[in-house]
């Protein structure tokens, strides 16, 4: 049986199909392509023709016109489009007209880096051409570092080694700078939230050392769909930018299927298991001869799946060695070994952490299982386009898991289908990091006064730091003037300087795996915490508070804890506001004053309550951005009157929209709060509030604020598709944490909504 | 809310600490005025500098004479007149961009004395003056010594002056930078070569004043200019200057160690130690002379307190001079004398996996003592070499028909 075979037999199986909440069909596409521009280096002609390519595709032509005319800008088109040639074909285009021509290469992760290199180097040696590329990290032995730094055309490295080890240190780095010609940036959508907010400002700086000698380079973007690439790569760039999606790579049909494994505990809203439901589609599949990857959200649940379809030998003729595993850390020769192994047919399943979703080349297959949903309809779309050859059909199946995210997107297919990819929020602005990269700047090179930033002013913010020592104003300049060096200061992932370094205890001398601000290091780092990295369990054995360090150890449970944080909201400004159907919204800045004090602990898939502990750390004080909606004060009267609970009610909303905001904006579940008052003291009614767990925020809260309604209308449309009796956490939690009441009560408050008045309680 | 209060707010709630007020701004002039410094034009605007001079002539012969110890060669016709001193004081060692140079010490030779200039900013502003002066007063030059130049104040004025739109500051200049060519001439000798311990140690240069520690340094400039304070900068200027001169004086003892390492041990006085000797032992085998340090290391060795504490080998040399001593005399052919050098290092390094493979290697193949080579074979824990002598011997097995093991 073939893969065609197999789907007409799944169209016919009444038990698939009764789980099926929906299957698109997406029909095939040729490909649309234009000539080789004949203004291209016939060495490179020569290049192209000899790996077979006679014409290119028409994103890819258009990526060339736009280079030959020195306009920036970003290409936007499905995993395996042939998106690289975009930017190699300029760039060594231009190095080969101009050997002192160079072009820096930005990825997000070494391991990328490293496969983009294998891939420009063998373009490379086909042109014959003396064209020295090199990757620049914290892995280049110091020997090496000098003859890179003079003599490398192409200088491949991230944002990190960028921001540390290479503008500080620009002086070194005269000759790369003096011939800048392109910076490009690949994964744009990747730097999005704190991350992106951060980077950007790493490539302003960028942009403002080029500057000063002289040189003021193209850029050129990457990105997987998303509802505003341009809008991120302009502020990437400092410039407008110009968006190339018109996508000329074939397609063959492509079927997408949505698939909710059926409920076994209605009362608590639980589903069969994902995992086990993945697994039996995946043989399905194998069975068919089909080639495919695995999606998994968990490395714990990647080495379950392995484990699973290795064993599955008996119904899908599968043989030891025939399905891979894959996940971030592998060193290139392994990754090598996968890619070389789905081409020739020796590999014919991996499964994978979302590590694979980035754009690593282990070239198209036939069917793409998503054992969850990836958290945002752009990475869903990134995955699925790991299906599909060119002029065959393929599959990309989603089955959902329990979790809340999940069943929304499942019960809610138009809302997938329809909307488009999220929006990525990036603020460059946000004071806290802004600040941060200021000083960087100014370490770099004196401010003149006057001097824009990111084509801003920022001569207030330059003044405050005169006032602080950090700089001294004279002769019309700002100069840096203490001992430190600001850029170690700044860790990319986090908008606060002074966070909470994790240790795992377990390697010896201990191993730092990541960093977490202060703020929410609190509830996810406290002591006896299970935290989650890297798709990995750790029982944090104890918060040093004072020190500022977690120690941690990889542990295997069945539980999570979740820490009770109590919180008392000022608004401290109130930037905008106007009228909802029912009441209003508003968007400002607020201050937190907060405590973690307890924390449960929960059995995975059940959700009961096996635990409890206190939490001893200080109150932490929050300053950022956020949405609030205001609800009218005579709510507490009607709901009374229909024996309904507001503060229950409060609470099991904000429980739901912290479910269903995330679908919206590109954010992480733990960037964004929310929380019910009965009577908040700002507004005097009752409030709603949703705010960024970040100092200063990074924009989600304005992109909330732009889409409530459509949030709103979602939220009611999730709520009334739950399958649950009274309550549970895919909807608005519990009823032992938000109330009896609580479903009752949300329903009540979005019917309102719904219809306009609060007379009506309407379902 | 407005910016500033935004900023402090946002400042506190990431655990930042408020910084000090400012206080009224001070007349810079009168400051640097009351440090001795004098306001002159320098090449492209004014510097604010201090002069002085002190006895010191410069040492005798030429700077040829510090060839061994140089990574180039000097020409002949260089003179002490072509050499000039340079000394930073910064905002920081951190490197990067952000790290200013706010007093460049300068020396030279001038009828027979040293002159002494510190060149000092009093703002950040004054920068490019002092550096186009420099630049242009560096022209006169032809060789520049420093204490760890190569790597701090070379690079770190290279890159002040790539921002001041000067490239290739001070390229010109052959670089001698005596903290390398004091490892090698006293390293041994010494507990560290920070310049200090040098000039106390060798250089019997007492500095006659309180000396400022290297950390507060860059706090004395910034308070200076920010607080209007400038008690610590006078310190930092003295400072600069016994740094200076620090440097001359080890100039002139490098320059007396490398004539004693000429003439050889024949000639070389009798307070020279152990430690010292042996580093003249090296730096003749760097140089290609195998003779020479094959004395050398024989000078060493009669200064080596060896016989007095026999089995205490704690007290005695450390393991990096037997095998120094070992290594070297093996080149004068001497087998001898190499065994009596073995058994001498026994009592200090018996133990020791090397001392049993040189001892191995000396019997089997040069006093041809084959029982005892596989002795001291085994216990070096040398396979192939007890392999081989057992078969020597008529005890081992014959070698594997295809090829065996390699020699």
């Amino acid at each position: 049986m073939n893969l065609a075979q197999l789907l007409d037999r799944l169209k016919a199986d009444e038990g698939f199909l009764r789980n099926v909440t929906r299957w698109e069909t997406l029909p095939a596409r040729p490909a649309r392509t234009v000539p080789v521009p004949d203004h291209l280096d016939p060495r490179l002609r020569a290049a192209l023709a000899e790996r077979g390519i006679e014409e290119l595709y028409t994103h890819q032509g258009s990526a060339l016109a736009h280079a030959a005319a020195g306009r920036s800008y970003v290409v936007v088109t499905p995993t395996a489009s042939g998106k690289t040639l975009c930017y190699n074909l300029p760039v060594l285009d231009a190095i080969l007209r101009e050997p002192q021509a160079r072009a820096l290469y930005l990825f997000p992760t070494k391991a990328l880096a490293q496969d983009q290199m294998h891939e420009v180097h063998g373009l490379i040696t086909a042109t014959g051409a003396d064209i020295k590329t090199y990757t620049f990290d914290g892995d280049t032995p110091e020997p090496a570092r000098k003859a890179i730094r003079s003599s490398g055309h192409i200088v491949v490295t991230n944002p990190d080694m960028l921001h540390q080890g290479v503008l500080p240190h620009h002086t070194l780095w005269v000759k790369l700078f003096e011939n800048l010609k392109y910076v490009v940036v690949d994964e744009v959508h990747h730097y999005r939230g704190v991350f992106g907010s951060h980077v950007a400002n790493v490539l302003r700086r960028l942009r403002r050392i080029a500057r000063f000698y002289g040189a003021d380079p193209v850029f050129i973007g990457c990105s997987a769909t998303i509802a505003n690439p341009g809008e991120v790569a302009a502020e990437l760039a400092g410039r407008p930018v110009d968006v190339v999606d018109d996508n000329g790579a074939p397609a063959g049909e492509k079927h997408v299927i949505f698939y909710n494994p059926p409920v076994v505990n209605r009362e608590l809203g639980i589903r069969r298991s994902a995992v086990k439901e993945t697994r039996a589609l995946a043989e399905r599949f194998l069975s068919a001869r089909s080639q495919l990857i695995v999606f998994a959200r968990s490395r714990m649940r990647v080495e379950l799946l392995l484990t699973y379809l290795e064993r599955s030998g008996r119904t899908t003729g599968i043989k030891s060695g025939e399905v891979r595993g894959y996940r971030g850390g592998y060193l290139p020769t392994e990754r090598r070994a996968i890619e070389r192994g789905l081409r020739d047919g020796s590999v014919r399943a991996v499964v994978s952490t979302n590590a694979l979703e980035l754009g690593i080349d282990i070239g198209r297959l036939d069917v793409c299982i998503m054992c969850g949903y990836a958290g945002t309809v752009a990475s869903s779309w990134q995955q699925a386009g790991r299906a599909g050859r060119s002029q065959n059909q393929s599959v990309a199946l989603l089955v959902a898991t329990s979790n809340p995210l999940d069943q929304y997107v499942v019960s809610n297919p138009d809302w997938f289908f329809g909307r488009g990819p999220e929006h990525a929020a990036i603020d460059p602005d946000n004071l806290i990091i802004l600040l941060s990269h200021l000083k960087c700047a100014a370490f770099e090179l004196p401010f003149d006064q006057g001097e824009s930033y990111g084509g801003k002013p920022v001569a207030e913010i330059l003044d405050y730091l005169t006032d602080q020592g950090v700089l001294h104003r004279e002769g019309g300049r700002y100069h840096w003037m203490t001992d430190t060096y600001p850029a170690e200061d700044v860790s990319l992932r986090s908008a606060a300087p002074d966070n909470v370094v994790i240790v795992d205890q377990s390697k010896p001398h201990g191993v730092i795996i990541g960093e977490m601000d202060l703020f929410s290091s609190q509830e996810l780092l406290h002591d006896e915490a299970v935290y989650i990295h890297g798709a990995r369990q750790y029982h944090v054995d104890k918060l040093d508070w004072d020190r500022r360090k977690a120690y941690v150890r990889p542990v295997d449970v069945d539980y999570y804890t979740d820490a009770q944080r109590k919180t008392e909201l000022k608004t401290l400004s109130d930037e905008e506001g106007d009228d909802l159907s029912l009441g209003r919204r508003g968007l400002g800045e607020v201050g937190l004053v907060s405590k973690v004090t307890v924390f449960k602990k929960i059995k995975l898939g059940t959700h009961e309550n096996v635990g409890a502990g206190k939490v001893h750390l200080p109150e932490l004080e929050l300053h950022t951005a956020a949405f609030w909606w205001e609800l009218p004060d005579s709510l507490h009267e009607q709901m009374n009157g229909a024996r309904l609970d507001l503060g229950d009610a409060l609470k099991g909303l904000a429980h739901l929209l912290g479910n269903v905001i995330p679908a919206f904006v590109m954010a992480d579940p733990a960037d964004l709060r929310t929380l019910g008052m009965v009577r908040s003291t700002f507004t005097e009614r009752p409030t709603l509030y949703v705010y960024e767990a970040y100092p200063g925020g990074v924009g989600y809260a304005r992109r909330i604020y732009g889409q409530i309604d459509e949030i709103l209308g979602h939220a009611r449309e999730h709520l009334e598709r739950c399958a649950c009796a009274a309550g549970c956490p895919g909807c608005v939690g519990a009823p032992v944490e938000a109330g009896a009441t609580a479903r009752e009560g949300v329903r009540w408050i979005l019917g309102a909504w719904s219809h306009g008045s609060a007379a009506s309680g309407e379902a | 809310m407005d910016l500033r209060s935004r900023l402090a707010r946002l400042d506190r709630s990431v655990g930042a600490k408020p910084a000090d007020p400012a206080p009224e701004p001070a007349d810079r002039a009168a400051l640097l005025e009351g440090l001795g410094l004098t306001r002159r034009e320098g090449a492209a605007g004014p510097v604010w500098s201090r002069e002085s001079r002190t006895p010191i002539p410069p040492p005798p012969g030429s700077p040829a004479a510090l060839a061994p110890l140089l990574t180039w060669t000097p020409s002949t016709d260089l003179t002490w007149d072509d050499v000039l001193l340079l000394d930073t004081e910064t905002t920081g060692l951190a490197g990067g961009t952000g790290t200013l140079p706010f007093l460049v010490g300068l020396g030279w030779w001038e009828d027979g004395a040293l002159r002494v200039r510190l060149d000092f900013l009093g703002s950040p502003a004054g920068e490019a003056a002092l550096l186009a002066d420099l630049d242009a007063f560096a022209r006169g030059f032809r060789a520049v010594v420093t204490f760890n130049g190569n790597g701090f104040d070379l690079p770190l004025l290279r890159t002040r002056g790539i921002l001041a739109r000067r490239r290739d500051l001070l390229g010109h200049l052959e670089p001698l930078d005596l903290l390398p060519a004091c490892r090698r001439l006293w390293g041994r000798r010494l507990p560290d070569v920070r310049q200090g311990t040098v000039e106390r140690l060798v250089a019997d240069v007492i500095r006659d004043g309180q000396d400022i520690p290297g950390a507060a340094i860059p706090r004395a400039w910034t308070d200076l200019v920010l607080q209007g304070r400038a008690d610590d900068a006078a310190l930092v200027l003295d400072h600069n200057r016994w740094d200076v001169e620090g440097m001359a004086a080890i100039l002139h003892r490098a320059v007396e160690a490398l004539a004693v390492h000429r003439a050889g041990p024949d000639a070389c006085p009798d307070t020279l130690s152990w430690p010292d000797a042996w580093s003249l032992a090296r730096l003749a085998e760097r140089g290609g002379d195998a003779r020479l340090a094959a004395a050398w290391m024989e000078a060493a060795l009669v200064r080596a307190p060896v016989g007095e504490f026999p089995r205490l080998h704690r007290l005695g040399p450390p393991a990096p001079f037997w095998l120094d001593a070992v290594r070297l005399l093996k080149r004068t052919g001497d087998w001898p004398r190499v065994g009596a050098l073995l058994e001498l290092a026994r009592g200090f390094v018996g133990r020791e996996a090397w001392w049993h493979r040189e001892a191995a290697i000396l019997h089997e193949h040069r006093l041809v003592d084959l029982e005892r080579a596989l002795r001291h074979a085994r216990r070096a824990d040398d396979p192939r070499r007890v392999e081989r002598l057992e078969r020597k011997l008529g005890r081992g097995r014959p070698p594997v028909a295809d090829g065996g093991p390699a020699r």
